[in-house]
């Protein structure tokens, strides 16, 4: 037609022709930010992985902590059995009367000798382990140690009386019986209660047979460290607040995975996933428990300067952490709520993948429904590790 | 390694394809933006914005072929270009009082002149006139998405673009008559 063809023509010769110089517009280009990496990710994509890897992690942690045993609970097994086995086995060979060890051991213990736990006097101490000495027992009540380690709690440390026997609370068991009633009676309140003791009472205590006696520390199965069994309970405070400022904070180590969305050309919101471990010692350097958190951290992340394929960045932004692995009764809740701040140093492999490395500072906080040992926002220094992928 | 005068090999999109690909689209680009806005340096301003949109958007866009991807940058030139002129305030859609209501059917004569008279005639058509003239002609819009992209009515699209028609018509006749 007609009208087409003028059209067409104007189109073949226009089609690429241009007046404009085009020397340095590359540069201009260039300077202008295109070569950068420069992505864009609608939000909707950022909230959606955002909100899948959330729940990816909490249905992992939920797994974790109710699809079978606890891990407090595994490792008292772990502990337990196989030490019991062979201190049985050895046992057989010799008189029916020596005595029978059996340990339930659960992570470690501050109490780990005899010179730490008197030293400790007059401190919060924790105990975690437990060792029954069964003097003419006839066959071993493993389930009984079983629950009880089950139901350990920890308290602060009473006062030293030198005799266990005049100790309030103390009570020692003459029979089987006697301990398993005790524990059927505690056991529905669901704890039993062991109060670290350091006094020389039990040593006239385990003189008599048969005596179930009960001792703190692996390392200390001849020594004088004993516990008793209280009907007591202490609050819950007491619990948490009383380990908790006994114990500082060393570096703590992460990793993470993230994933960066790119806001502007020097921001970005990343998150994912981290694994954190958090360790402590007491104040004498012997106990150092030990924490493993898997958290979502959520960063803003601001490009402050770069030198080829490495740019330095300034990160900060809150994260949830769950405890996965370690005794949440020493030290602190499941859960825990901090705000992360510090520099990391990214080295993009390529284009979109990149290895991060850096320092920083979590504030743990200690907020309503979250447990926290840190009786206000307390700086943690952390060392971080990662792979950052960017969209 | 990437064989020249391939696109689709600059798929990964790293600093040195990102360079394949303008070196082989910024004259197209730049031919569409001259055609919208007359001032050569604004005509590098846009094209500057032009390649940075298209670098940030290159990684969630796939392209069948190069048609398309060509296809694809003239739209983002041209979606530059618009807003530039409305950075500037220009009046897309123009009135001029010097073409009477009743306007001839009369179409250009665009065969014996060169590409830069073709050029400079339709830089030299008023904005309103120019803009729709563009959309329609190099762009293939219908009325319908050239109303739906400057906010007008398809009638009125109908009779900018007749107008600039009749105009274009009749600055390429001027021109040849100035050689003459």
């Amino acid at each position: 037609m007609k009208s087409n063809n003028w059209e067409e023509e104007i189109r073949e010769k226009l089609g690429s022709y241009s007046t404009v110089d085009l020397d340095g517009m590359w540069e201009r280009v260039e300077s202008a930010g295109a070569p950068r990496r420069i992505a864009f990710i609608p939000w909707r994509t950022a909230v959606w992985t955002a909100a899948a890897t959330t729940a990816a992690v909490a249905i992992i942690t939920l797994f974790i902590w109710h699809g079978g045993d606890s891990p407090n609970r595994e490792m008292v097994q772990d502990g337990l059995t196989p030490r019991y086995t062979a201190e049985l086995k050895a046992d057989k060979d010799e008189s029916v009367n020596e005595k029978q060890t059996y340990t339930i051991e659960n992570t470690s213990s501050p109490v780990e000798s005899g010179a730490a736990t008197r030293e400790q006097r007059g401190k919060p101490a924790v105990a975690e382990a437990i060792s029954v000495d069964v003097a003419g027992a006839d066959e071993p009540r493993l389930d009984l140690l079983q629950d009880a380690a089950e139901h350990v709690e920890i308290v602060e440390h009473g006062q030293m009386t030198g005799r266990g026997s005049e100790d309030p609370g103390y009570k020692a068991f003459e029979t089987w019986q006697e301990f398993e009633r005790t524990i059927e009676k505690t056991r529905q309140k669901r704890r039993v209660t062991l109060l670290a003791d350091g006094g020389s009472a039990v040593t006239s205590a385990s003189n008599t047979a048969p005596t179930i006696r009960m001792k703190s520390g692996m390392t200390l199965l001849n020594s004088v460290n004993s516990f008793s069994i209280l009907n007591s309970t202490p609050s819950r405070k007491s619990i948490f607040n009383a380990p908790a400022s006994n114990y500082s904070w060393t570096v703590s180590a992460r990793s993470t995975l993230r994933i960066e969305m790119e806001l502007t050309d020097r921001l970005g919101l990343s998150s994912g996933v981290s694994w954190t471990l958090l360790q402590g010692t007491d104040d004498f350097k012997v106990f150092r428990p030990t924490l493993q958190y898997v958290g979502v951290p959520v960063y803003l992340s601001a490009g402050l300067v770069e030198y080829g394929p490495v740019e330095i960045k300034a990160v900060c932004g809150p994260r949830l952490d769950f405890l996965v692995k370690g005794n949440e009764d020493i030290v602190t809740g499941p859960v825990l709520l901090s705000a992360h701040g510090g520099l990391q140093a990214v080295y993009m492999i390529n284009r979109n993948l990149g290895l991060s490395a850096g320092g920083g500072v979590d504030l743990f906080f200690p907020t309503s429904g979250i447990k926290s040992p840190f009786a206000s926002a307390t700086p943690v220094a952390n060392v971080n590790f990662g792979l950052l992928f960017m969209m | 390694m990437k064989k020249k005068g391939d696109i689709q090999n600059a798929q990964k999109w790293d600093s040195s394809s990102r360079r394949l690909l303008y070196e082989q689209t910024v004259r197209y680009a730049a031919a569409v933006c001259s055609r919208y806005i007359s001032g050569d340096e604004d005509v590098k301003d846009v094209l500057q914005e032009t390649y940075v949109t298209i670098f940030s958007k290159l990684d969630e866009s796939s392209f069948k072929n190069k048609d398309a991807l060509l296809s694809w940058i003239g739209r983002i030139a041209m979606s530059k270009s618009i807003d530039h002129l409305r950075r500037q305030k220009k009046e897309l859609i123009a009135f001029p009082g010097d073409l009477p209501d009743d306007l001839p059917d009369e179409e250009p004569d665009v065969s014996k002149v060169s590409q830069s008279e073709i050029l400079a005639a339709i830089r030299s058509l008023p904005d309103g006139y120019r803009t729709v003239l563009n959309m329609y002609v190099f762009e293939r819009m219908s009325h319908k998405e050239i109303a739906k992209t400057l906010g007008i009515t398809e009638g009125t699209s109908a009779s900018q673009f007749h107008r600039a028609k009749v105009a274009l018509a009749e600055a390429l006749k001027k021109r040849r008559d100035e050689k003459q």
